[in-house]
């Protein structure tokens, strides 16, 4: 019965780098000749070992075609444009980074940043609450007479600049100042104009006076831009919409005296055709007649 | 210059973690660190072809740049990069049937090293020739296991991350590896007793 060495097989290999056959111990030798046939075979077995671990040996190197490096360089910046992201299985270590104090780990030094930033926006910056309360106020202030203010202010403006702003007659509107949306109203004359009312209101889409009340269209929409702009007052510039109403007038004759001629016009056509028609047989017989 | 050599001089591990944050000084100094010997190792390990090597360094890299998260910073730079590159071979391997190749490849180099130990001159260069060719013959586990300690200079704990299996497997493939190759060089004992000859002296 053999008794058990006290290597193991791969151990060979240290044996060869520091002993030659004929330095091994018995047991070692008595090992070695498990795995090996011979003392040659074992000691060129180290020769080559030692040779292969020689730091003098020179291993070949091959260098690389520079394109390589080119080409990865190239694909490189392409990746750095695509964007910013985050690797979380880097972010980790890079936050825990284990060669610095623990209080100097990136980690620690943003989590105390983090907090001492909410401390600072928990005290310093004014509660909501106050302010919200006072914004409540102007709100109702504002609510309880905007007609008044809305005199005020244009009273205020009209007298500081007479070149510039248009005389205005300002004029409070009997109606209800929440009168609902009306629709369109359909081609009957607007009773306003028969009963004589002169100027109640005027806007940019028309003067309403008793002249123009047959204007059932331009009546409706000053009564719905009279309804959707200040409650219980209404600007207008009456100079100017005349000007355009008489402008508008005279377009209208022209384009009536157009069409005039244009009836007349398509009545000639008949006539021609049937010239063009005698024409047209002129030269039948003629052509027949040659 | 002294930003580039303070880049340089940075671990594998902090270079990466600058890549993660598109870094590309850094990127470039992680390439010109590795890519020498990735490329030597791409060559060594397919069979000495060019176009391969190439291919095979560019898309090694190209994972660095596209996917820089797939490393593990818990794991040692170099052994995660040449376990990368050891798939890589390993999947080529299995795509071209390389056992077949390398039976061909076997036939080939016993002829060509029968007819060049004739008569040719003994000395280191030509043993590192023959070493060489001789390492082409073995099957592609032992030449990784060769590749990765005699020439990349991994320990066995580092080969044995890289090949995913354990200290003593690494070294028991080292000795087999070695017997193997010395029964390969046998025919050129004289260039192992000149060799005996010039480490003596």
């Amino acid at each position: 019965m053999k008794t058990p060495t006290p290597y193991d097989p791969e151990d060979i290999e240290s044996l060869m780098i520091h002993k030659s056959f004929d330095e091994l111990y018995p047991e070692e030798r008595e090992f070695v000749l498990r795995h090996v046939d011979n003392r040659t075979e074992y000691e060129s077995m180290r020769l080559i070992l030692t040779e292969l671990l020689d730091p003098s040996r020179e291993v070949e190197w091959l260098e690389p075609d520079p394109s390589i490096r080119a080409n990865l360089l190239a694909q490189f910046a392409r990746e750095e444009k695509g964007g910013f992201r985050i690797w979380l299985n880097t972010l980790f270590a890079s936050l825990n980074t284990p060669s610095q104090v623990w209080y100097q780990r990136p980690a620690v030094r943003l989590s105390f940043a983090g907090i001492a930033i909410l401390i600072a926006v928990v005290l310093v910056l004014p509660k909501d609450e106050t302010r919200f309360a006072e914004l409540k106020k102007e709100v109702k202030g504002l609510t309880t007479a905007p007609s008044e203010s809305v005199e005020e202010s244009a009273d205020s403006i009209l007298p500081a600049a007479p070149g510039l702003v248009t005389p205005v007659e300002t004029t409070v509107a009997e109606e209800s100042p929440e009168e609902p949306y009306s629709p369109m109203p359909s081609e009957k004359p607007i009773a306003l104009a028969e009963e004589g009312a002169s100027t109640i209101c005027s806007s940019d889409a028309g003067v309403i006076d008793a002249k123009d009340a047959n204007r059932p269209k331009t009546e409706w929409a000053a009564k719905q831009i009279d309804a959707e702009t200040s409650d219980e007052t209404t600007i207008t510039s009456t100079e100017s919409l005349r000007e355009l109403n008489t402008l508008f007038t005279t377009q209208a004759g022209s384009v009536m005296a157009i069409s005039a001629e244009l009836t007349k016009a398509t009545a000639l056509v008949p006539s021609a055709s049937a010239s063009i028609a005698e024409v047209g047989g002129l030269l039948d017989m003629l052509y027949t007649a040659r | 210059m002294g930003l580039k050599s303070s880049y340089h001089t940075l671990a594998d591990e902090q270079l990466m973690s600058m890549i993660v944050t598109r870094d590309q000084k850094a990127f470039e100094a992680l390439y010109d660190r590795y890519s020498r010997l990735i490329y030597t190792y791409f060559h060594r390990m397919l069979w000495k072809d060019k176009e391969k090597s190439r291919d095979f360094t560019q898309d090694l890299f190209a994972k660095i740049v596209h996917k820089p998260e797939m490393y593990d910073p818990s794991r040692p730079f170099k052994t995660w990069m040449y376990s990368v590159a050891h798939n890589m071979c390993k999947n080529e391997y299995a795509k071209h049937e390389v056992r077949r190749n390398a039976h061909e490849e076997i036939r080939h180099t016993d002829n060509s090293i029968t007819h060049q130990g004739a008569g040719a001159t003994i000395d280191r260069t030509l043993f590192n020739e023959k070493l060489l060719e001789a390492l082409r013959e073995l099957d592609e586990v032992k030449r990784t296991t060769f590749e990765l300690r005699f020439n990349q200079e991994m320990s066995i704990l580092e080969i044995s991350e890289v090949m995913t299996c354990s200290e003593g497997t690494v070294k028991s493939r080292l000795f087999y590896t070695l017997k193997e190759l010395n029964r390969k060089l046998k025919m050129f004992e004289g260039i192992l007793s000149m060799l005996i000859i010039t480490l003596l002296s």
